[in-house]
């Protein structure tokens, strides 16, 4: 399927994660955005006095906010794992587009996923409490790892290995989950057939293509996001173009998710 | 002044004034929720003593001779020498110690008395002043599991006769606090005339707790600090600088030469105050002995199953010991000392030792970490030692840095703590900057933290809910302490540097180091030298700032531009009056910006105006008034105001109020922005 017929068969689904992602992503923003404001909204170089050297004036939000901060804080785990669940539907309706034969309408798309919602919890649940205990048995032997180092280039190399195997397996989990998701769209398999089903058919080649899709996204995202910093808010346009280059690094984000799904859809069809 | 001062303090500590202070009332059935019968007490701080300026000037300038070390002392006078031997019982965490002190009264007057430290009764039990004063966070809040104290066995005097028993001569408790064993007053027999020496002979045991707060045991790690007992400092008008041992206190005590021997299993790593001259293995036991003149303390590290390492810089040998698997950690110390050594050499007058040692406690014994001994540092952390993160590189700075600020100037710890900690706080903050510029707490693509912006983040979240110049027995909690003590001394003096210039301040403050080495300076040496290098103005928001919770906040309150016209209006000119209904651009454009001084510190700062043509002026305002408004003509209109861009007066309270942007984009394009760059950085968590 060459990218123009990709789009076409699923860029309405990709519309809808993306506009999902991007609401999701105004809730902790919106009271982040007016602490922020008051603060350095005065001052000539706005956000970008927040990356100054030195800190000054990072720190200065963070004092100033630190009553608000602390809220967002305690609230964050459950906005992420309500996030994290809620977005079966859209996501579900882009595999539903994906892993169909036929052209999928949105909105059949996203019936099909309302109608598989259990066991699309049951396998983003799964997902979610993998990367938890992954990430917490990780970071116990990643915070050994760092200390058995014998010199500063060691220690960086540590630092390097540590984190690749990290992405390496958030990869690996997410390909698991995406797959049995296709499954249970596709075929109409329960969580755990389904689950089972995408560890048999989950190849190296897939798992590559995960990985090369995650590391484009992160540098598109990156670099959208440093350009967006480079071109500064002084002036309106400037600030135009921010936002611009900021909205586009959340759909190379979506992209990257989307070619993924793909990926994970072929394992499972 | 200031030692009548802190004699005075000492006297109400020792006499119980937090308890005079203290209002006791009995709250039966006092309103809602009243219990009949509780009793509460209100507990109030002492009043801050107010230096007044004239006797605050101690006899004599420095001179800029102080400016390089040429003219600085090079030897302490020194009071005692002191001859210990420490054998340590590995199993029973035990010392058992000789000490022969041979004593010189430094003062003017007779002394018929002397006061004993035994720091370590403090662990003894849950009475006593350093135990009762757990404040709830930070160092030293736990009790400990396995208690610690020293049994005196004997105190003779030495003389011709064979000696005289002092035992019955010793007190049993510190005065006035029955509970406390750790400030033992001991009448001599005689007055010791001044400049008269005596020699005591004494033999203790000191059992150590776990490892509570600086000093104890955790597995085969022994931190012995405090551990023998120690003469208090006496003051010239021959009072002693006596006190219980507080939980947020540190130390005093005068200079001499120590001549110690170490006795402990063979295979412990020893690391020490002074230098090794000699040592021995013999019968599965291993001794050292370590000399050192010129010190007002001796610690040392004993440890099973360290390693340790050895390097030399400049003229200083370093002995670095620390955990297996820490060699990475050892090299980023070593590599932090030796900047250090460099950096506060030539800033406060050269390392005068010949060794240092380093000891990077294990995990389990954290609170013996960070501390200071003369020429023993303890440091820590750094298990997750990522070079961005600059902990292990911002505690050895600060504890190298006590060698000058503790060490070398030998101020009263326990009345007057800003001295040591406050100052070192602030002079680690240059050193580190040569180390790791702006990042010098924090270094990651794109985002540095600096140590002075952490400082400043204490000294503000502090507040200003009491002076700094406290003593440390008197702040309400240990959050108090650290913010005040540390934190604000650093952000007051980073700030005065940025209001009177960096090497005013530095060359005050080296003065002052090189000029009262060896010695024991108070915070009116300190003023003085502030007064003599960067003028009274200086002098006073210090004073301002230490003693009279001083504060400012800078703030842009009004800001305008507008086209130059030619003036219109009614004119009574010579030819008769006129009437101009219309105006001419000139072309030009005035700008106007008001800036508000809050608080009582005042201290001169910049003022940036920016306009749309891209071109900037900087002006300098005293800060001497409440306001000052600032009028300008220029080619094109005003874009923004900023008072104090570079941040240099880091207690400005608020920096939200220090800019005001005219020319920018505006609010709704702005909100978008910054929504756009939140938002975007939060969708990542939810893309699933």
């Amino acid at each position: 399927m060459n990218a123009r017929a990709w789009l076409s068969r699923s860029g309405s689904g990709l519309g809808l994660l993306f506009g999902y992602a991007w609401l999701a992503g105004l809730v902790p923003a919106l009271p982040l955005a007016l602490w922020l404001g008051g603060v350095v909204g005065q001052w000539p170089g706005g956000e970008r006095t927040l990356a100054e050297p030195g800190g000054v004036m990072l720190l200065e939000v963070l004092r100033s906010s630190t009553r608000e901060l602390a809220v967002t804080a305690r609230a964050w785990p459950a906005w992420l794992a309500l996030v994290s669940l809620a977005a079966i539907v859209p996501q579900g309706a882009l595999i539903a587009q994906l892993a169909s034969r036929e052209r999928a309408s949105l909105l059949d798309a996203v019936a099909r996923s309302v109608r598989c919602a259990p066991p699309l919890l049951a396998v983003s649940a799964a997902h979610l409490l993998a990367r938890v205990v992954a990430a917490a048995v990780f970071a116990f032997f990643a915070a050994s790892a760092t200390v058995m180092a014998r010199s500063r280039l060691g220690e960086l190399a540590v630092v390097a290995a540590v984190a690749a195997l990290g992405g390496l397996g958030a990869c690996a989990l997410r390909l698991v989950a995406d797959a049995a998701a296709a499954r249970v769209l596709a075929a109409d398999r329960r969580a755990g057939p389904a689950l089972l089903d995408a560890l048999d058919r989950c190849s190296w080649r897939a798992f590559a293509q995960v990985v090369a899709a995650a590391a484009l996204g992160v540098v598109t995202w990156a670099l959208a996001l440093y350009l967006a910093h480079v071109v500064g808010s002084e002036t309106g346009a400037q600030a135009l173009v921010g936002a611009a280059l900021r909205l586009l690094s959340l759909g190379a984000l979506v992209v990257a998710r989307a070619i993924q799904l793909t990926v994970a859809a072929r394992v499972a069809v | 002044m200031a030692h009548r001062r802190g004699a005075a303090v000492a006297e109400l500590v020792a006499a119980g004034a937090m308890t005079a202070l203290a209002v006791t009332w009995a709250s039966a059935g006092v309103g809602a929720g009243g219990h009949a019968g509780a009793t509460s007490t209100l507990t109030e701080p002492p009043p801050v003593a107010m230096p007044s300026w004239e006797p605050y000037r101690p006899p004599g300038p420095l001179g800029a001779a102080l400016d390089r070390d040429d003219a600085m002392p090079t030897t302490a006078a020194s009071v005692h020498r002191t001859r210990l031997s420490a054998k340590l019982d590995e199993a029973r965490h035990v010392i058992v110690g000789r000490e022969a002190l041979t004593w010189t009264n430094p003062a003017r007057v007779p002394v018929r008395e002397l006061y004993l430290h035994l720091y370590l009764n403090a662990f003894k039990n849950e009475r006593t002043a350093f135990l009762r004063s757990r404040l709830g966070d930070g160092r030293g809040s736990k009790m400990p599991r396995d208690w610690g104290y020293t049994d005196l066995t004997t105190v003779t005097l030495v003389d011709g006769a064979g000696g005289v028993d002092l035992r019955g001569a010793i007190a049993r408790h510190s005065p006035g606090d029955p509970e406390d064993e750790t400030d033992l007053r001991l009448e001599l027999p005689s007055e010791v005339a001044p400049g008269a020496t005596i020699e005591l002979s004494l033999t203790f045991e000191s059992k150590l707790p776990d490892v509570v707060e600086r000093t104890g045991w955790v597995g085969g790690f022994h931190m012995v600090a405090q551990w023998f007992p120690k003469v208090a400092r006496v003051r010239p008008d021959g009072s002693s600088n006596h006190f219980a041992f507080h939980r947020l206190s540190e130390f005093d005590a005068d200079f001499g030469d120590y001549d110690v021997t170490i006795d402990v299993p063979d295979g412990y790593v020893v690391a020490a105050t002074g230098k090794r001259v000699s040592e021995r293995r013999a019968g599965g036991r291993f001794e050292a002995r370590y000399v050192q003149q010129n010190v007002h303390d001796f610690a040392f590290t004993a440890w099973a199953g360290a390693v340790e390492a050895r390097a030399r810089v400049g003229d200083v040998e370093l002995h670095l010991v620390a955990p297996p698997h820490h060699e990475a950690v050892l090299e980023r110390t070593r590599a932090s000392v030796a900047a250090g050594l460099a950096c506060y050499g030539r800033r406060f007058g050269r390392y005068p030792y010949e060794t240092l040692a380093v000891v990077h406690p294990p995990r389990d014994a954290e609170e013996a970490g960070g501390m200071e001994y003369p020429t023993l540092i303890t440091t820590g952390g750094a298990s997750l030692a990522f070079d961005a993160v600059r902990f292990v590189e911002a505690l050895t700075v600060h504890e190298l840095g006590h060698q000058w600020f503790y060490g070398l100037l030998a101020t009263d710890e326990h009345h007057e703590p800003f001295l040591d900690e406050g100052l070192n706080s602030w002079a680690e903050q240059g050193c580190l900057r040569e180390i790791g510029g702006d990042a010098s707490a924090l270094g990651l693509p794109g985002l540095s933290v600096s140590v002075d912006a952490m400082h400043r983040l204490g000294a503000l979240s502090g507040g200003r809910d009491d002076a700094i110049a406290r003593g440390s027995a008197d702040f309400a909690t240990a959050s108090h302490y650290g913010r005040l003590v540390y934190s604000r001394t650093a952000a007051l003096l980073s700030s005065l540097a940025g209001a009177y210039g960096d090497d005013v301040v530095e060359r005050a403050i080296g003065r002052y180091a090189r000029g009262h080495r060896f010695g024991h300076p108070d915070a009116r040496h300190l003023l003085a030298a502030l007064d003599e290098v960067g003028g009274p103005a200086l002098a006073e928001a210090a004073k301002i700032g230490l003693f009279e919770r001083g504060w400012i906040d800078l703030a842009i309150v009004d800001v305008g531009t507008a086209p130059r016209r030619s003036p219109h209006g009614v004119f009574d000119r010579e030819g008769g009056r006129e009437t101009v209904k219309t105006t001419d651009a000139t072309g030009e454009h005035d700008a106007w910006v008001v800036v508000a001084r809050r608080g009582t510190l005042e201290l001169p700062v910049d003022i940036e105006l920016g306009f749309v043509d891209g071109t900037r002026r900087r002006v300098r305002w005293s800060g001497r008034g409440p306001w000052v408004r600032m009028s300008q003509t220029a080619a094109s209109p005003l874009a923004w105001a900023v008072v104090d861009p570079d941040h240099r007066i880091a207690l400005d309270e608020r920096l939200d109020n220090n800019a005001r942007r005219l020319a920018a984009a505006p609010a709704p394009l702005r909100a978008l922005e910054r929504l756009t760059h939140l938002g975007a950085t939060a969708a990542l968590f939810a893309l699933p």
